[in-house]
């Protein structure tokens, strides 16, 4: 039995496995709608992609809605979430965002679902779920959505965990934009393995480009700054291994992919491979970024480098041999602690007189005793400084209130002759 | 030193950091740094067991000193109230001169003739040679408190220059404690011991004054009580004692601890510190008790009128001059029945059955394995306590192998019952019942009072001349509550003392004080330490505090004096020392001494009183003379008696102990030490290579001595989880010991393992060129409860000192290695 | 005498004090005051008003290390114990605060190879200096301050490398609480006495509070009811007039509680005192106030704050506390403006390839 690391002084979060698989199905639904809205404005509306489009978005937020929820200490008060909006709190403002889009992603997917028929074929529901309406629908749906998939890049930034909140400002970009690439890989799938709309999967295989290759600049500036703090210096194997394999192929391999396959036009057989990379590439980032948060609110270095403290100064002893901790100044190290035999000067009053031993106050108000060595001063003289508190300078060898003693005493003051 | 204040005693430990912030020096000298070092403004490390040495070299840098000889102060103090002047006997011969003994060894036991004050002799009142007495006394029980001594006043020389007088005779003795000599044998740098010697003198004086404080780092040696004597001699020596701030601070182990011994639960004692009579033939009748044991002169003085009204107290109508006031009821002591002998004897098979109240000698009894074999050999066992704790599961090992039959009886806490608390400075404080105790729980004062009227219905017609005083005692206790409690407030009443001649509507008259007592049998009186706490009013109770010292805050004995043998805080002439230290002194105008707080002496006895010895009593003793406990009225640098071991304290080795101590070749350890050669209690002798580390038992804040009542406490145990010993890096380092890991201590007696807890704190020292490794191990665990672990008292052995029979805990020997016990 | 010990006389005569503080241990009907009188003037010295800011003043070198604030926080709010092992960290077997435990005593050796013989201290090795330490504290301090200089005593319980020091850790309730800030459900409220306490009815465990802590205090207790909990500066008591219970039980006052601008008065005398003394202490939450290691400014100081003799980080304590809080409108508005370029990116991807 060892003794345990030092205590960190801070806690890690106490978010499970659920939360990383959420914040990437928020993402997968943020960039479906957006590859809904686009195909609607500036595509050629095509009624496969946006049907896939809106069950991908909807389906998502309610995946991740429930892995929200089953993560609470006390899910059955979920709803408490609502009781108030506090701007400062992002979980707040994500909860809010969460709800907004949850249910305009859901009347999406209801209107698709009566447009598909469910309550048998009727032409207003075509026109309601179609045109203009869904250009206005989608187009509306945008904000919520984009803040759903980016938003919880901020909610890791601002906690306490130096990993996460040194990259407070990189963790919201990269999520979108991962979340996007994400969302389109899963349109893409979805319309894979149908022969029509060629063309619906050319322009997603477009904007996956532009997508994945956000993602993965992001990423590698993400990276570099989580590897300035001690613990993403001193990671181990495995973990860097994970990271290099999420870049490699869940970014880099599905983006040349999808390169070739949308300079080609070519109908290409690497596209399905691509996307599935893509969205696992989306996962893992998560699942690791999370993991170095913790890691990193483990690391006590961590802490101090985040908040201007100094390496190595925990307060557990390791194993038992506490080392010496650097004291406030250096001044103070070089000193003997013993009270050594020195010399020194003082002013003040005298304020009591015992035999040959004194007390002298000085103008601070702290005493100091002293022993007055022989001949040096008369004790009526001694006396009558006392009385008159006439300020005397004097000088000492030794420690006061232990074995100082005075060998030199003059008073600023002269006395006229005592008539005794 | 010799006492963890901080941990042991956080709450008084409050005035000691006070007193720091306003500047005062807090030195602490101990084996371990604990957390008072780390309070302290001064720490040194001492080898456990070598305290004599430090303070005989702190008494020989003081007696050298500039100051100290320089300073009017310290001559008239010491030689107006201390015996420094008094003249010893001629042929008196000091340890250096016979190699380790003082005159008068006679081998085995002391004959403290020659120790006494010149021209004065102890006449013993028997009709055996006073020889054979001191052999019996320092072999088996206590020695006396006063005894007659004819002769004298013995000569005093003032000017204290004469060889012979006390302060030459002790100057002579220390001369060999130089710090040189004294950093050989404890570890400490020798300009270490003269800086704290400095610090203390620097801080004595008129102005000034310095406390020592002990607890049972001091006690638990087979040196203990020459240790505090030393101590005492120090301060003396520095005019600190019966002085605002001074003083001697004896720390006591537990709650109310200082009560049991006031009131004691010792087999030697009667309350107030009267001797148990003994089957020797110096206490045979109440006159021969009373010439042995009442001094000449000073308090004991009026040993009749205590015991007689002590009798009265116990017998009632019963005890009439004629018989003695039933002196003979009293039992006797025909021997050692202190906690050692009552083991031994069950082994033996001489014991059949044990009454456990509030005790846990399976983890609180020096070998507690042989503690523990002991109670399994009883016939019947009773327990009473709040858990069930490891002395009432003996039988929990091979159960079929223990015919003991265990008796577990619910004890009251002590917020369910009534009664009082005797703290470290004398205070009594009454609590109250807080709740009715549930169920079967009933308080210690329950059980008793109803045992014993089941004991007197048993006895209630037998004829037999031996029952008498069982059907003599009285037991008139009135009760109250549910559950029949005895009314303690009666029971303090009679402690305080009342007239036997009841008053107006056959009222009890209570006494006012210790004074008030007679010997006539007018008076009866439970403990006249305490006479004066319950005149009608119970004054344990009162609650008016203030930021000094508080007189109307419970009271303290003797007559609510609140800081003793006062009469020293005024000069030979009776005025205050100085302003800064005013406390008592004599108002010429009132003709009395006057003060803060109540003079500890004859009220209106003037300072320049000469004292009549003939007149005897406290007319005898003089107005300069504080210390009203001894014959002479003053503080003793030197004991003519009292003490079995000596007249003067001398550094001897601990029992067990891995260095030979340069003082003097043979003996290295305590002649009169106490031993039980017995079967399961094998000692570790002088320097055994076997067992090369010393041993030292601690305490933590977060237990309570053996652990009753804080094991079973899951708050308490969350803090201290768990056995562990304090071992240093430089010794974990040499035996590979992993902090935390497991480690087995052993010695002579038995094993017990561990933690290892390695840490800076514990530092080896270098003793004679030697490095001396020291291990810390806290002694609160034990097999049951919460949180367990092995007791370090299976490690410590049974010895004891010769004066008060207390074991030596605090330095002995033992092995260590890493890995579990066998 | 500054910082240490003395019941303040502000409420009555001490010998009352005294009477009525000890009567008072006991139920309240046999307390034996007024019950327009407080228990916290009898014990404190202060009378609880709401409306005031209360805190605590902890003074690390008063702390004895005898835990009582710890248990008596556990007993007064009926806390479990937590798991029984030997820490080997010191004698510190708690180790940090926790949902089950709100006060925590640290233990802190340090000692180098020679220790306490002969009260030497080592030569410094300037290699294992801290970066900001060589120069913060001697910046801020009065230009006369000479470390060490004119000691009257030895002062060793205060000296580097041969010292053992003791800390009782609280929540500290800052002025600007993250937890506060993070809380979504609005459960973290602040209270009348300006404490921050975590309503228990409202609370859902969602665990962002525990993050957002700076000082790792709030807890989500996993095993138990699954809610956030801390140190609620005894809310209850201070409802009831009596000062919370750690501070209560404090033999040697190392723990103040008292309205925070009276305690920090009392702090700056104290480490007047101390400085003078020639031991370097600073105050370490006191918005400013003597904080030569450290900077709370960002919390805007903390009510219970602390007198520490070393740098924060030996205590655990973050030099520069971080509020998180500050960072959430830049965050998401790096996220409005990815969004943006991601959406005209992805137009632009649509619009520019038709079928065929």
């Amino acid at each position: 039995m060892k003794a345990r690391p030092p205590a960190p002084p801070i806690k890690e979060s106490t978010w499970e496995w659920y939360i990383p698989i959420y914040l990437w199905s928020g993402g997968i639904s943020a960039g479906a709608w957006l590859a809904a809205t686009a195909e609607d404005l500036a595509g050629e509306s095509d009624r496969e992609l946006i049907r896939a489009a809106r069950y991908i978005a909807a389906g998502g937020i309610g995946l991740g809605t429930v892995l929200l929820i089953v993560d609470l200490g006390r899910p059955d008060r979920f709803l408490n979430m609502l009781r108030i909006v506090r701007p400062r709190s992002t979980m707040s403002l994500g909860s809010w965002g969460l709800t907004a889009f949850g249910a305009w992603s859901g009347a999406a997917a209801l209107l698709q679902a009566l447009d598909d028929g469910v309550l048998g074929r009727r032409a207003i529901f075509a026109r309601l779920s179609r045109g203009h309406a869904s250009r206005l629908f989608h187009t509306m749906g945008l904000p919520p959505a984009l803040f759903v998939g980016g938003y919880t890049g901020v909610l890791l930034g601002t906690t306490n965990a130096p990993s996460w909140a040194r990259r407070v400002k990189l963790l919201g970009p990269l999520f979108i934009a991962s979340g996007v690439s994400a969302g389109l890989s899963a349109v893409s799938l979805a319309l894979s393995g149908r022969g029509r709309s060629t063309g619906a999967r050319r322009r997603l295989a477009r904007a996956e480009c532009a997508a994945l290759a956000a993602e993965l600049g992001l990423a590698l500036l993400s990276r570099r700054s989580a590897r300035t703090l001690p613990s993403g210096r001193a990671e181990g194997r495995a973990p860097r291994a994970a990271h290099a394999l999420t870049l490699g192929a869940g970014m880099a391999v599905p983006l040349a992919a999808q390169l070739w396959s949308s300079i080609s036009g070519e109908r290409s057989r690497l596209t399905t491979p691509a996307a599935l990379l893509a969205m696992a590439g989306g996962l893992a980032l998560r699942f690791l970024t999370v993991a170095e948060g913790k890691r990193s609110a483990r690391t006590p270095d961590d802490t101090w480098a985040f908040t201007g403290g100094a390496p190595g100064l925990g307060s557990a002893p390791r194993d038992g041999r506490p080392a010496l901790r650097p004291a406030l100044r250096p001044a103070l190290r070089g000193r003997s602690a013993r009270p050594r035999i020195e010399r020194g000067e003082l002013r003040g009053v005298i304020t009591i007189v015992q035999e040959d031993r004194i007390r002298v106050m000085d103008p601070a108000g702290r005493g100091y005793l002293l022993t007055v060595r022989k001949g040096r001063a008369s004790q009526r003289d001694v006396e009558r400084w006392r009385d008159e508190r006439v300020p005397v300078v004097l000088r000492y060898r030794g420690t006061p209130d232990v074995h100082a003693r005075v060998y030199e005493i003059t008073p600023l003051r002269t006395l006229p002759p005592s008539t005794s | 030193m010799g006492s963890n204040f901080a941990e042991c005693h956080p709450v008084g430990f409050r005035f000691v950091m006070r007193a720091r912030e306003k500047g005062a020096e807090v030195i602490h000298v101990d084996p371990r740094f604990s957390r008072t070092s780390a309070c302290a403004t001064q720490y040194a490390q001492i080898r456990a067991g070598t305290d004599i040495a430090f303070l005989g070299a702190l008494i020989n840098v003081v007696l050298h000193s500039e100051r100290w000889n320089a300073d009017p102060f310290f001559h008239e103090y010491v030689s107006h109230f201390t015996n420094a002047a008094t003249l010893i006997e001629r042929d008196f011969r000091d340890v250096s001169e016979l190699s380790g003994y003082f005159s008068g060894w006679e081998d085995g036991f002391y004959c403290p003739d020659t120790w006494q004050y010149e021209g004065t002799q102890r006449v013993v009142h028997m009709n055996s040679d006073y020889e054979e007495l001191c052999k019996v006394m320092s072999s088996e029980t206590h020695s006396l408190h006063g005894g007659r001594t004819v002769g004298g006043p013995p000569p005093r020389d003032p000017s204290l220059r004469d060889p012979r007088c006390v302060l030459r005779v002790m100057e002579r003795h220390f001369a060999a404690y130089t710090p040189e000599a004294a950093a050989e044998i404890c570890g400490v740098s020798a300009e270490q011991i003269r800086h704290i010697a400095e610090t203390m003198l620097a801080n004595s004086g008129r102005d000034r004054t310095c406390n020592v404080a002990y607890a049972l780092g001091w006690t638990q040696h087979t040196t203990g009580p020459q240790i505090i004597a030393t101590a005492a001699i120090l301060q003396l020596l520095l005019g600190n004692i019966g002085r605002p701030g001074g003083g001697i601070q004896a720390l006591r182990g537990h709650a109310t601890i200082q009560g049991s011994t006031d009131i004691p639960t010792l087999y030697d004692l009667l309350p107030g510190y009267l001797h148990m009579p003994t089957h020797l033939p110096t206490h045979e009748s109440l006159d021969s008790y009373v010439a042995n044991e009442g001094g000449s002169a000073g308090q004991w003085s009026y040993t009749r009128e205590y015991m007689v009204s002590l009798l009265k107290a116990y017998f009632g109508d019963a005890a009439t001059p004629e018989n003695d006031f039933a002196y003979d009821y009293l039992p006797r002591i025909t021997g050692d029945h202190s906690h050692f002998p009552m083991f031994v004897a069950m082994h033996e098979k001489r014991m059949e059955g044990l009454v456990l109240m509030g005790q846990n000698p399976v983890v609180g009894g020096p070998n507690s394995g042989y503690a523990l074999d002991g109670m399994r050999a009883l016939r019947w066992l009773v327990v009473r306590d709040i858990f069930p704790i490891e002395s009432a599961v003996v039988w929990r090992e091979h159960p079929e192998e223990c015919a003991t039959e265990v008796f577990l009886l619910p004890a009251a806490t002590v917020v369910e019952k009534d009664g009082s608390f005797t703290n470290t400075n004398r205070v009594v404080q009454w609590h109250d019942k807080a709740v009715e105790p549930r169920e079967d729980v009933r308080s210690d004062a329950w059980f008793i009072h109803h045992l014993w009227l089941r004991l007197k219905g048993l006895y209630a017609d037998s004829t037999e001349a031996r029952d008498r005083p069982i059907q003599a005692l009285t037991w008139d206790y009135p009760t109250t509550g549910i559950h029949e409690d005895p009314d303690v407030d009666a029971v303090l009443r009679e402690v305080n003392g009342y007239y036997t001649e009841p008053g107006p509507g056959g009222k009890r008259i209570q006494v006012r004080g210790f004074a008030d007592l007679a010997a006539d049998g007018s008076t009866a009186c439970g403990c006249w330490l305490y006479s004066g706490i319950h005149p009608g009013v119970n004054l344990a109770e009162k609650r008016e505090g203030d930021d000094y010292i508080a007189p109307n805050w419970g009271f303290s004995w003797p007559s609510n004096v609140r800081l003793l043998y006062n009469r020293a805080s005024a000069d030979s002439r009776g005025r205050p020392w100085s302003e800064r230290k005013r406390y008592v002194w004599w108002d010429e105008g009132l003709a009395r001494w006057v003060g803060v707080d109540v003079p500890d002496f004859p009220a209106t006895k003037r300072p320049d009183d000469p004292g009549d010895p003939e007149a005897g009593g406290m007319a005898a003793v003089s107005g300069d003379s504080p210390f009203l406990m001894k014959p002479d009225g003053k503080g003793w640098l030197f004991f003519p008696f009292g003490m079995k071991d000596g007249p003067l304290p001398t550094h001897y080795e601990p029992w067990e102990t891995p260095v030979r101590s340069a003082l003097h070749a043979d003996p290295q350890r305590n002649p009169l030490t106490k031993v039980w050669r017995t079967p399961g209690n094998a000692y570790n002798g002088v320097d055994n290579p076997k067992y090369p580390y010393v041993l030292t038992t601690f305490r933590l804040t977060e237990h309570h001595t053996a652990g009753g009542m804080t094991r079973w406490n899951s708050w308490l145990s969350e803090l201290q989880p768990g056995a562990f010993v304090e071992v240093s890096p430089e010794l974990a380092e040499s035996l590979d010991i992993t902090h935390l890991g497991w480690v087995t201590l052993s010695t002579a007696r038995g094993e017990a393992e561990a933690r290892a807890l390695v840490t800076r704190r514990i530092r080896p020292l270098t003793v004679k060129g030697r490095t001396i490794h020291q291990i810390g191990i806290p002694w609160h665990f034990g097999s049951e409860g919460l949180v367990v672990g092995d007791a370090a008292n299976l490690l410590a052995s049974m010895v004891a000192d010769p004066n008060v029979s207390i074991h030596e805990a605090k330095a002995f020997t033992c092995n260590i290695r890493p890995g579990r016990r066998s | 005498m500054e910082g240490t010990g003395d019941l303040p006389s502000t409420a009555a005569p001490r010998g009352e004090i005294q009477e009525r503080a000890g009567a008072s241990g006991g139920a309240p009907d046999r307390s034996g005051y007024p019950p327009a009188e407080q228990e916290a003037e009898l014990t404190a010295g202060t009378r609880i008003t709401p409306g005031r800011a209360y805190g605590f003043f902890t003074d690390t070198t008063l702390c004895i290390g005898c835990k009582a604030c710890q248990v008596a926080c556990k007993q007064w709010n009926n806390l479990p114990a937590s798991d029984m092992r030997l820490s080997g960290d010191s004698y510190d077997n708690t180790r940090r605060l926790s949902a089950t435990t709100w006060r925590h005593v640290a233990f802190i050796e340090q000692f180098d190879e020679s220790r306490f013989e002969g009260l030497e201290v080592p030569p410094v090795d300037e290699a294992k200096l801290p970066r900001r330490s060589a120069t913060a504290l001697g910046e801020n301090l009065p230009a006369d301050f000479e470390p060490w200089g004119n000691l009257t005593t030895s002062e060793q319980w205060a000296r580097p490398g041969q010292r053992w020091i003791f800390m009782s850790d609280v929540c500290k309730h800052c002025r600007d609480a993250p937890c506060l800030e993070a809380c979504p459900t609005g459960s973290i409220i602040r209270t009348e006495f300006d404490s921050v306490y975590v309503q228990q009815d409202v609370c859902n465990g969602c665990g962002y509070c525990v993050s957002a802590c700076p000082f790792g205090v709030v807890d989500v207790d996993r095993e138990g009811d699954g809610k956030a909990h801390k140190c609620t500066l005894c809310y209850d008591r201070l409802k009831d007039g009596m000062e919370p219970a750690c501070a209560k039980a404090c033999p040697t006052d190392s723990i103040r509680f008292g309205p925070v601008d009276e305690l920090v008065d009392l702090a700056r005398e104290r480490v007047a005192d101390l400085r003078a003394r020639g031991i370097p202490a600073y105050l370490y939450g006191s918005n400013g106030v003597l904080e030569e290691e450290c900077d709370t400014t960002r919390l805007d100081g903390l009510n219970c704050f602390f007198l520490l003799i070393d740098r924060p980080e030996v205590y655990n304590l973050p030099p520069v506390p971080h509020r998180p809080s500050s960072e959430t409108g830049p965050g998401l508005l790096s996220v409005a403006l990815a969004a943006g370029g991601l959406v005209a990116a992805a137009m632009l991807a649509f619009a520019g390839a038709s079928g065929e």
